[in-house]
């Protein structure tokens, strides 16, 4: 088939650029580096390399999907071999390196639906100021594409478990006021606007029981978000709507776009036209199993790599130099707050001895606050509760003696006899995820050396320092969490204080107005857009990046076919 | 119900792993009155083998590397602590000495190392001054620790040397019982209505700029 685009990354944003192009009838060829999980041509996604590529929705299988999402934390999500880390479907084959300058980590996933595989689906719109004030485009410009993405995903706000119970009740009491809005300018606690389904309307009938539940259409707070959500009766159905099912299948039903996994993007071919100038006109790609190499051709190229590909996919294509590749990278600065309950007090609050952190949605409600970032409740395996809660830190260990005066506030880690006693606890437990206004320095950002490679060549280099002001944003909302966590009744509060470069959000490297128009195609290569979380002008204010990207992605779309066809 | 796992490992690598898991997470003996019980700690449930599994499934494998490593800050710190003068060569012969220390001491070794408080320049291998990775090892260590001991991974049983691709839980994993986690779920039965929900919203608001 005759190429019109190609899209490098086939996560949050890639998939939609995808699936909207190939709605106009475009011809899309659709790169992904990571595996497959749920389709009949990779049976074994990590044990056997599989066929070249996949077109119809027909090739979408439910129970190779259930069976390779098994729900297990450390199968899932270990960092170095799980099924959704950062490297090639081989989880013999080692990770794909990143050099941190300063020590850190990025938590990202390879795969058909990107890092969306494992996001908590929080589908928040940006900050009605972070729009306006900074970017090319205004929030009113954006609105449109918002709506158009929530109601395609879908996303609905989400249902109450026990910890967002407690999360309102601690809000409420702290002074703090429902905000009922998608659109936010305002301080105030909500609903999650979440991409999950609606929890399946059978879900209290005990005619069916849970396992059969799972085969339904629906959520079922079972709490894996995090781990991969298994839970619905096609692959097209599944309750949490990472994009590898929902705008791929919508993509494959276009008949327009084939995807092809295992395929590393390691250089963009460009060429000088007499008339357009130095314009994009293919990729380099390079088989993760096999090694062998390729170069695909098309009329447009759409990056898609995310935050840290992306620039370093420039960077070694030869591209035009221009000091704002790669800088401007921004995380949210995200820190984590945990609040240890007593049985007697949960029982006044919300009428049960436990919490049940791993119940629902894994995070259902959240706190806004424009100015400075927002709060998220956080409820998850006690796998990745225990290592997110107590073993991150740069104030070190926790000096508090458990037995001393001060026994009701912790900072830093938490090992030994304390580390224990607060995972018996763990059912009594939540966190909050601190998620902050993140200020853009140029200072901050992804480069490459050009000795220290791989095999898709130098590999990324990133560097972050957050500036003051970022740090006293954090504070901040670090005493807001702590604040709310004691009206909800905690007995003890532990504040993490995470390292500054534990990436999850991240953002701003390839930055409208700096490296990309308003349509988010490059100023100085024609025909190369970008379509991932790089491009955003900004930390969004502090709210989740995903829907942002997905309804610009699905806006840049319109711009190409406008333009080029 | 410890498992030696791999060959490969020196044995001054395992006892420096095993004596890091257990300074994270120690057995602990609960004394009531029935009687007493055990909680095992990260050596039982072979924790330090999915350290040396992961420290050797990096792009440059680190295991033997990372125990060099302990064993020269430790030597380092115990001079230090005796008043001796601080070595300035490379040190080698004292294989696993990290692991001799009381738990207080190797807290103390990785407070030293996270706060870079040791020659750089005479450190093993990769870590010959590399701040950056030192601390990334350390985190690795505290968080890698802490997640193989609450997940799943003790389940594996004699799946665990496996590839990852063909490990399935052999037994129940111990750790869930400490903390109350059933294991994944099909459901629960734990439905509240939305207090909001976005048709509601449509109804009742518009943007306004």
């Amino acid at each position: 088939m005759k190429t019109d685009v190609i899209v490098i990354g086939a996560g949050g944003g890639g998939a939609v650029v995808a699936k909207e192009l190939g709605e106009l009838g475009l011809k899309v060829l659709l790169l992904e580096a990571g595996p497959w999980y749920g389709n009949r041509k990779w049976p074994h996604p990590n044990a056997e390399q599989g066929e070249t590529g996949s077109t119809s929705p027909e090739d979408l299988d439910i129970h190779l999907f259930k069976a390779n999402y098994n729900k297990l934390e450390a199968n899932m999500n270990d960092l170095i071999s799980g099924k959704l880390r950062w490297g090639p479907a081989n989880r013999e084959q080692p990770l794909w390196s990143r050099i941190f300058q300063q020590s850190g980590f990025a938590w990202q996933n390879s795969g058909v639906g990107g890092t969306t595989q494992h996001y908590l689906a929080n589908s928040p719109r940006s900050f009605q100021t972070a729009i306006n004030q900074e970017w090319p485009l205004t929030y009113r410009d954006l609105i449109p594409y918002f709506e158009k993405v929530e109601s395609e995903l879908p996303v609905e706000f989400a249902p109450s478990t026990a910890k967002e119970e407690l999360f309102y009740y601690g809000a409420k009491k702290a002074g703090w006021s429902l905000l009922p809005a998608l659109d936010v300018s305002t301080p105030g606690y909500r609903p999650q606007p979440n991409a999950i389904l609606p929890p399946n309307a059978q879900l209290t009938n005990l005619d069916y029981s849970v396992e059969q539940l799972s085969w339904m259409e629906g959520c079922t707070l079972s709490g894996h978000c995090v781990n991969g959500c298994p839970h619905g009766p096609a692959v097209d159905k599944i309750a949490k709507r990472s994009t590898n099912v929902s705008y791929i299948p919508l993509a494959m039903k276009t008949g327009n776009v084939e995807i092809r996994p295992n395929l590393f993007t390691y250089k963009v071919i460009s060429e000088n036209d007499p008339k357009e100038g130095i314009r994009a006109i293919g990729v380099k790609v390079r088989n993760t199993w096999s090694g062998e190499r390729e170069d695909l051709y098309a009329n447009c190229i759409i990056m898609a790599a995310g935050s840290i590909e992306s620039p370093r996919l420039w960077l070694n294509s030869a591209l035009p130099y221009n000091n704002w590749i790669g800088r401007g990278l921004v995380n949210h600065n995200m820190d984590m707050v945990t609040g240890i309950f007593n049985r007697k007090e949960l029982i006044h609050t919300i009428g049960k001895t436990d919490i049940n952190p791993y119940t629902g949605h894994n995070s259902g409600a959240r706190f806004d606050y424009p100015g400075l970032g927002s709060i998220q409740v956080n409820g998850a395996s006690p796998g990745i509760m225990a290592a997110f809660s107590y073993a991150l830190s740069k104030s070190g260990n926790s000096s508090s003696d458990f037995n001393g005066e001060n026994d009701s506030f912790l900072k830093g880690r938490v090992i030994g006899k304390d580390l224990i006693e607060l995972m018996a606890d763990y059912t009594r437990s939540f966190n909050i995820l601190i998620v902050t206004d993140d200020d853009v320095q140029y200072r901050n950002g992804v480069s490459v050396f050009p000795g220290i490679q791989d095999n898709h060549g130098p590999i990324p280099s990133i560097s972050y320092t957050p500036t003051k002001q970022t740090l006293s944003k954090r504070r901040k909302l670090v005493n807001i969490a702590t604040d709310i966590l004691l009206h909800a009744g905690a007995r003890k509060i532990i504040h993490a204080d995470w390292p500054d470069r534990l990436m999850i959000h991240i953002m701003s490297t390839m930055k409208m107005g700096y490296v990309v128009d308003r349509n988010c195609e490059s100023f100085q290569v024609k025909r190369l857009f970008i379509t991932d979380n790089s491009v955003l002008s900004n930390g969004l204010g502090g709210a989740n990046p995903t829907l942002t990207t997905q309804a610009l992605a699905s806006r840049t779309a319109e711009r190409i076919y406008q333009k080029y066809f | 119900m410890t498992q030696a796992s791999k060959s490969s490992w020196t044995y001054s690598a395992q006892l420096n792993f095993m004596a890091v898991v257990d300074t994270i997470c120690p057995s602990t003996v609960y004394i009531h009155e029935a009687g007493w019980s055990i909680q095992y700690g990260g050596i039982d449930l072979d924790i330090w083998g999915y350290l040396l599994m992961e420290f050797d499934s990096l792009p440059d494998p680190l295991s033997e590397e990372t125990s060099q490593l302990f064993d020269a800050a430790a030597l380092h710190y115990c001079s230090k602590q005796e008043g001796l003068s601080v070595i300035s060569q490379p040190i080698t012969g004292f294989n696993g000495f990290f692991s001799t220390l009381s738990r207080e001491d190797r807290l103390m070794v990785l407070a030293l190392l996270e706060n870079l408080q040791i020659p750089l320049e005479n450190l093993p291998g990769q870590y010959q001054n590399n701040p950056a990775l030192i601390r990334n090892m350390i985190n690795s260590i505290y968080q890698l620790t802490i997640f193989g001991y609450y997940s799943e991974w003790y389940g594996y049983g004699a799946a665990r040397t496996l590839s990852p691709e063909s490990r399935h839980l052999c037994t129940y994993p111990i750790s869930w019982g400490y903390t109350g986690y059933p294991g994944p779920s099909f459901g629960y039965r734990v439905y509240k209505k939305p207090a909001l929900t976005i048709k509601l919203l449509q109804n009742h608001s518009k943007y306004e700029n």
